[in-house]
């Protein structure tokens, strides 16, 4: 067998590198961990470091922050699970093989945490001032009772999802809101990719049966901007 | 051939998410051109997912992440603590498990250690870059001039100017250099890997040659999987392949849109025997979907855009989502270029239908009359019973002058 030699100063200059950057480089949630992650970080999170453990959770509380927000809608619990999955990720770095980027791997934990919460049933009740907690300011360009309505409409199509499976509903939305590709949605909540097809066409099923009973939300979400095509 | 209701739901869903082909949104939209109830019912569905993705999502502020932050720092050594049901038995068999391990402990011969059989080999720790500490327990293993080690219960012969880390931990080498042949003896229950820059090899039990280009099976059989854990596919004895894998050369198409796309990436000359790279272009393509979704048209452009130069059925699918990202902006003539494209130059694929009654159909909305009756008598005359025959013959006895009486 030929040997290859080894990739030299000029390797980034070669067909192959291009081939790799340009055609073998998947979105980023499924990034390989050799090409996206630091491998010393990698390491000093694997190690237990501190400096690197902070690095991770900079890097990627925001994205952990809005995957559980948008698959358990409005919580007073936000805080708690976030937390959870920090402190389940830090314990289980030992066992991360950098297969997948860390970004994934967050994720699966982000995701796993927001279903043991919703099958828990335990939904406390959201005041107001909790809907948004954050500092950062929203888009300014929105005015402040359009985004009122928005959130409240938000916050109703999340109560009627709220009686969908946690299964169903965790499928139907990462694969339609987080726009996960039906694969993606398999390997991150565990499952076959029949199930999840499945799961996401009795969400959407279940979804339009109850929306169809309540006229005003329809007419809301027709009147939202949504054209029947596109 | 028309789509069903229970179809056309399923295509809904898909298009909410950003995962439908440019083939069957038009065949989404020829359904709800004739049917209200799923119009309907897309319109919701489209509606929730708009509503559900502009809603701002919850965010902890400054003072709750530095709270989060503190926590899980703070928790990072200790173990998970969980409720045991069931404390005692599973006691018991952590006691059973630890005494099998030391069983297997004292038969197996230190196994993190490498044995040099003979050659000119080096073995060093690795060490964290900068660093003076072992880093992550491997053993850097070097050869100028060509040796035999023994790794664990595995034998590797390497070939000259061959430089690899053994993770003895996870029986896992990491080859950065050279090429080496590795003979793995049968052992339930424990994997073998070889991990390049690219690509990983998994064995249980055989005898294979591996470098950073290529993997080649003598006897049993291995598995083959990027980097990315996505599986490119197996060997069996005898069996051989090469990364990256060769392309099909393409006709270079007579006009093109005018942002012309760069030319493909020649890959070396290689003998592969398996189709690695068609899970990866899919993700690809779904990413310009999105994209496109997203209303970011040259987004999806770039990210199509290597993927001209692939198989048949890919390089269709780019070259159709790449026409349908000038439609998006409203480039109607490039839009069109770049679907003359697909239906010149793939002429079997389904894109190529979708894409000759786009062209049609963009042609009648855009006051090109004869131009669309010339594209829709085509149509006709090569799909009479193609997925928008109905919706073409309509067009066309729209657009059709009147016949002299």
């Amino acid at each position: 067998m030929p040997r290859r030699g080894s990739p030299g100063p000029d390797f980034n200059q070669t067909a192959l590198w291009r081939y790799h950057r340009d055609v073998e480089d998947p979105r980023g949630a499924m990034a390989p961990a050799a090409t996206r992650d630091d491998p010393v970080l990698v390491a000093g999170c694997r190690a237990g470091e501190a400096t690197s453990l902070e690095q991770f959770f900079v890097t990627h509380v925001h994205y952990v922050e809005r995957v559980i927000s948008r698959l358990t809608g409005p919580t007073p619990d936000l805080e708690d699970l976030v937390q959870t999955t920090f402190i389940q990720a830090f314990q289980s770095f030992g066992r991360y093989r950098g297969e997948a980027s860390l970004k994934t791997w967050v994720t699966r934990i982000a995701v796993h945490t927001a279903l043991h919460q919703l099958r828990s049933g335990v939904r406390r009740a959201v005041p107001l001032e909790l809907v948004s907690d954050a500092d950062e300011p929203s888009d300014p360009t929105d005015a402040p009772d359009q985004q009122a309505a928005s959130r409240q409409l938000a916050r109703r199509l999340h109560a009627l999802l709220d009686r969908i499976a946690p299964k169903k509903r965790v499928a139907f939305l990462l694969y339609t809101v987080e726009e996960y590709s039906i694969e993606e949605v398999a390997a991150l909540t565990e499952a076959s990719k029949a199930a999840t097809k499945s799961r996401i066409w009795f969400a959407r099923r279940e979804l339009m049966a109850m929306v169809r009973g309540q006229t005003d939300l329809r007419q809301l979400i027709e009147a939202s901007g949504a054209q029947p095509w596109r | 051939m028309a789509m069903s209701c229970g179809q056309v739901g399923r295509l809904s869903v898909a298009s909410a998410g950003g995962h439908a082909t440019e083939a069957e949104r038009l065949e989404l939209e020829a359904h709800f051109a004739t049917c209200a109830r799923c119009t309907a019912e897309h319109a919701i569905v489209l509606g929730a997912t708009r509503v559900l993705r502009s809603a701002e999502p919850g965010a902890l502020s400054s003072a709750a992440r530095e709270r989060v932050r503190r926590a899980a720092l703070a928790q990072r050594g200790h173990a998970p603590v969980t409720a045991r049901r069931f404390g005692w038995p599973l006691a018991g068999g952590a006691v059973l498990a630890m005494a099998a391990a030391v069983a297997i402990w004292i038969g197996v011969r230190n196994p993190s250690v490498v044995s040099v059989i003979g050659g000119d080999v080096t073995v060093l720790p690795e060490f964290a870059a900068g660093g003076h500490e072992p880093r992550g327990g491997g053993l850097i293993v070097r050869s100028e001039k060509g040796g035999e080690v023994k790794l664990a219960d595995a034998s590797a012969a390497l070939a000259p100017a061959t430089e690899l880390v053994w993770r003895h931990d996870k029986r896992v080498v990491e080859l950065r250099e050279g090429s080496l042949t590795v003979d793995v003896a049968h052992r339930p229950g424990q994997h073998f890997e070889v991990h390049t820059r690219f690509f990983v090899v998994e064995v249980v039990g055989t005898r294979f040659v591996v470098d950073p280009g290529g993997v080649q099976t003598e006897r049993g059989k291995v598995r083959v999987w990027s980097r990315d854990g996505i599986v490119i596919g197996y060997l069996d004895a005898g069996q051989s392949w090469r990364w990256p894998p060769p392309r099909p050369q393409r006709e270079k198409p007579a006009s093109e849109p005018t942002e012309t796309p760069a030319p493909p990436t020649q890959a070396p000359a290689t003998t592969a025997v398996l189709p690695p790279v068609e899970d990866a272009a899919a993700i690809r393509l779904a990413r310009a979907r999105r994209a496109l979704a997203r209303g970011n048209a040259g987004e999806a452009r770039r990210i199509v855009r290597p993927l001209f130069g692939l198989g048949r059925d890919v390089a269709a699918e780019a070259r159709a989502i790449y026409a349908e990202s000038y439609l998006s902006e409203g480039r109607y003539e490039d839009a069109v270029s770049g679907y003359r494209v697909v239906f010149r130059d793939f002429p079997h694929t389904p894109q190529a239908e979708s894409a000759l009654y786009a062209v049609a159909q963009l042609d009648s909305e855009h006051g090109k009359p004869g131009e669309a009756r010339a594209s829709l008598q085509a149509y006709l005359a090569r799909y009479p019973h193609g997925r928008f025959a109905k919706e073409a013959a309509d067009r066309l006895a729209r657009i059709s002058p009147p016949q002299p009486r």
